[in-house]
């Protein structure tokens, strides 16, 4: 038996109030006279304790109402109806922790194990949901515990975040079906800063895990701008303390089995820490890892990947060459690209980029292209501009991510672009009261950038130009067909495979995946080195785990409300049985006969 | 003047002070009411019209006798020497003061059980009436409070005059219920001073052994008093009304409890030892040849006066 409330019992204190009033009159039931003497000095025969059951009637009364705002209740074990248990297993990058022996994940899967076995009864349906990133349902509800046991047994944890709010609506899902009971039962370290509790509420919560000791390398950036040269590249490594200690260790970066940075650190409760190398030796796989005594080790080693560089050979076609001089001191600038002589045309082998000035490029043309300020043709420009205005840009696309341009505005003239199907805009203008496109980009292959803004008429020098050189620098690096094939990737972010459908997957131990035709996304869920093989081509995706919501492995406090209980067998179940309407109607009932009885008494005929 | 006037008691020209006030209906009927038991008479010539042993000066001619020699000649009738020729002296006879006191027992038992009309608010009342009939034909009366720790008898002056009954009346209601009975040692401070002989009324609820009130109006009797006993007794003092079962009682006077099963045995246990009480105490009176009067205060204060005291010859 247990009370919902039990601070009510506090109002049992009244008890105090009752008796004092009764011994208050009590004493006053002593009567005045003039004088004893005439009185009969016979006492009364004695005899036991009469009890007072008015007073009686009054504390039955004020105990079965303070017990009745108690609420109090019983659990019973009482034969069940078919029951569905949802099972969620939380296998984020958290539940690699250390805890004990094993890690929190391993202690999870064996309480889920003595779930099935202990809580499960015959008939019931049990389904398991795995908290990852998406929450998957692994085994539908089904009455075949040993499938589920098997699926458990086969759960591996993830290196990435998840949300155990989406897994418990996925679990919730799954109620509306379910005939008999319904119980979702959740085994997690409860390391999520936000816990749902709301959505707990009704849940049966089994936290595993403790402490909060963790060193995490929280990035490792490689600043290399295009076509820049390894050895001129510099790379950083940042490390945080998530415990709320002090925490020591090494920390190592290595590229091509080189040591590039050895440095041991401290770090304060919160605190983070950059580290910078500029000794790289060359192009290849920077790997940091660190040394330390915390909890959690899916964090602490990331890669990053130093890019192989040679200038970009760029074949510039235009009928007006006056301000060729601009964008010779602009590739000399960079000091990677390189134009290619004015006869490129004719043998596009050696070229890497054409620009076409005021020129239409061919159609059949196999290499990717700037195309600047096209002459018009009714079907790809729509006219020429005066005096255009730069309206805005697309922040999404490579060409403008990381930084905002600031135009000369308005442009002297410009021509206003038509948007093929394929193409995503990149720049917009205004002309008077319209808006007009001044540039988009297409995926398809060759790659193509349009421009209608007449770059090369424009001052590339000039100190206010300086965003359109950039944008001609950022379109040819978008432009190079030489793409990287290894890219340094997060776990859990969806990695876009527009172009790898069918493509063979080679992931971090081993095994082999392959991607669908039409999936437009792949997510890592571990870190390592990840390989897309399609073709004679490959595409490699080196995965690290950044997430600061796993890195902060310290368990959230959970209410003990939500705690599962271990009373229960699988046979029965506890009903909870409410008895705070029995107290109530005792305590009026009780009341009601001491009203009566007291009315009785004052009726009754003196002597 | 004799007395003590002390400090409490109120003067009649302080108009806040209060007073027992008595129903004008009933003060008509007082008016036509007087003492009439036989009274002693002191030697102090008065208004009231007591008899006394025949004198030779006075007011009213008593008779005549036959002058004997040596005395006054002031007193020979010449008028009747004239017709008769023999001489005759006229005798007188005198009138004398008798003065009336009134005591009223102010123990703590006359004020229990606390009611709205007490044995001491009805006992304040009727000796206010009682002073007012005397006061009325300028009769001299006097008031005594008996009981009490610290004064055992707090005397009045003696009023004379008519004009005087609002001064009794206050001196009355400063009345208060205090300490225990011992009225024989009251009545003997009354007593400690020298009085004219003349009527003692001792009002009281005689809660006190028999032989106590015998010694306290056997005290009075001694004096030369006519003594009247007027013991005020409620209907609800014989047949108390307590509810059934075990009750406790506790004496007003001396706060003794006692816890006894009050059912219908020992109800009348007790009411036949109070009209025992009230039987001694009306033979005690009678064997001493004592006045005594049992007044019911509940029957009113119109009843004890025009019914109980006139049935006993007190007034009249």
């Amino acid at each position: 038996m247990g009370l919902a409330e039990p601070l009510a019992l506090s109002f049992g204190a009244l008890a105090g109030i009752l008796l004092y009033l009764h011994w208050q009159a009590r004493r006053k039931r002593a009567y005045v006279v003039p004088a004893l003497f005439l009185w009969p000095s016979e006492p009364p025969p004695p005899r036991r304790h009469r009890w007072d059951w008015l007073l009686l009637l009054q504390l039955l009364a004020l105990a079965a109402l303070v017990v009745a705002l108690a609420q109090p209740f019983v659990e019973q074990a009482v034969p069940r109806a078919q029951m569905r248990h949802v099972l969620i297993v939380d296998r984020t990058a958290s539940m690699q922790a250390r805890v004990g022996a094993g890690t929190r994940f391993q202690a999870a899967v064996a309480e889920a194990q003595r779930y099935l076995a202990e809580e499960v009864g015959a008939g019931d349906a049990v389904g398991l949901i795995a908290l990852g990133e998406e929450p998957e349902l692994l085994v539908p509800p089904t009455a075949d515990v040993a499938r589920v046991s098997q699926a458990l047994g086969e759960l591996v944890p993830y290196d990435s975040a998840g949300s155990l709010a989406q897994a418990l609506a996925l679990a919730r899902s799954l109620q509306s079906q379910a005939r008999g009971g319904f119980r979702v039962a959740v085994f997690s370290d409860f390391a999520d800063a936000a816990l749902p509790e709301a959505a707990l509420a009704d849940a049966k919560v089994f936290p595993v895990g403790e402490g909060d000791r963790n060193l995490a390398i929280t990035a490792v950036e490689v600043h290399q701008r295009p076509w820049q040269p390894a050895r001129d590249t510099r790379a950083s490594v940042r490390v945080r303390n998530y415990g709320s200690e002090p925490s020591h260790g090494l920390l190592l970066a290595e590229v091509r089995g080189q040591v590039v940075l050895r440095t041991g650190f401290t770090l304060a409760p919160g605190e983070e820490q950059s580290f910078l190398t500029e000794l790289l030796p060359g192009p290849g796989e920077l790997v940091a890892s660190l040394v330390a005594d915390d909890l959690l080790a899916v964090d602490n080693v990331a890669w990053a990947w130093v890019a192989e560089t040679r200038p970009l050979r760029v074949c510039f076609v235009s009928p007006q060459t006056e301000r060729w001089s601009d964008l010779e001191t602009l590739a000399a600038a960079t000091g990677a690209l390189r134009w290619l002589p004015r006869t490129c045309a004719r043998n596009s082998s050696d070229t890497d980029v054409f620009v076409f000035h005021r020129t239409p490029p061919p159609e059949d043309l196999h290499a990717p292209a700037l195309v600047l300020a096209p002459p018009p043709d009714g079907s790809r420009t729509r006219g020429r501009l005066r005096d255009v205005a730069l309206a805005g840009w697309n922040s999404d696309h490579p060409v403008f991510a990381g930084w905002s341009p600031a135009f000369p505005m308005p442009f002297a003239q410009a021509q206003e672009l038509v948007l093929p199907p394929d193409a995503v805009p990149l720049l917009w203008g205004r002309a008077g009261e319209r808006t007009v496109l001044l540039g988009w980009a297409t995926e398809r292959q060759p790659r193509q950038v349009w421009l209608g803004v007449d770059a090369v008429s424009e001052s590339l020098l000039a100190p206010d130009a300086f965003s359109l050189a950039v944008t001609l620098l950022q379109s040819l690096a978008w432009l190079d067909p030489r793409e990287q094939p290894v890219r340094s990737w997060s776990a859990g972010k969806p990695f876009p495979v527009a172009g790898l459908g069918g493509a063979e997957v080679t992931l971090p131990d081993g095994a082999r995946d392959r991607l669908p035709q039409a999936g437009m996304a792949y997510v890592p869920h571990w870190r390592g080195r990840y390989e897309f093989h399609q073709g004679a081509g490959s595409t490699i995706l080196l995965v690290s785990a950044y997430d600061a919501r796993e890195a902060a492995i310290a368990p959230q406090r959970v209410p003990a409300s939500l705690r599962a209980g271990s009373e229960s067998d699988g046979a029965t179940a506890k009903q909870r049985v409410d008895w705070a309407r029995a107290f109530l109607l005792a305590g009026l009932v009780a009341l009601a006969l001491e009203a009566w009885l007291a009315r009785a008494r004052a009726q009754e005929r003196p002597v | 003047m004799w007395g003590k006037r002390t400090a409490r008691t109120p003067q009649a020209s302080d108009p806040a002070a209060p007073t027992v006030s008595l129903p004008l209906s009933l003060l008509g009927k007082l008016d036509r009411l007087q003492f009439i038991l036989p009274r002693p008479t002191a030697l102090r010539e008065g208004t009231v019209r007591a008899r006394s042993a025949p004198a030779a000066h006075g007011f009213e001619v008593h008779g005549y006798r036959e002058y004997s020699w040596g005395e006054d000649l002031r007193h020979l009738d010449w008028n009747a020497y004239a017709r008769t020729g023999e001489l005759f002296v006229r005798v007188f006879r005198a009138e004398r003061e008798s003065a009336t006191y009134i005591l009223l027992d102010t123990s703590s038992s006359m004020a229990a059980p606390e009611t709205a009309n007490s044995n001491l608010g009805f006992g304040r009342q009727l000796v206010a009436a009682l002073a007012y009939v005397c006061l009325r034909r300028h009769e001299p009366v006097s008031v005594a409070l008996l009981g009490g720790e610290a004064a055992r008898c707090q005397r009045s002056p003696l009023w004379r005059h008519r004009q005087q009954s609002l001064e009794a009346a206050r001196f009355l209601a400063v009345a208060r219920p205090s300490g225990r009975a011992d009225v024989a040692a009251a009545v003997a401070s009354f007593l400690d001073v020298a009085l004219h002989p003349g009527i003692a009324v001792l009002v009281s609820d005689f809660f006190y052994p028999v032989e106590q009130a015998a010694r306290a109006l056997a005290l009075l009797r001694a004096r030369g008093f006519a003594v009247v006993a007027v013991h005020l007794l409620r209907a609800s003092d014989v047949d108390p009304t307590l509810p059934g079962g075990v009750v406790t009682l506790r004496d007003a006077e001396t706060g003794e409890e006692r816890t006894l099963h009050w059912n219908a045995r020992t109800r009348s246990m007790y009411r036949q030892a109070i009209e025992r009480h009230a039987q001694a105490l009306r033979a005690c009176c009678h064997d001493q040849g004592l006045y005594y009067v049992r007044v019911d205060p509940d029957a009113g204060l119109e009843a004890a006066l025009l019914g109980a005291l006139p049935q006993a010859g007190i007034v009249g």
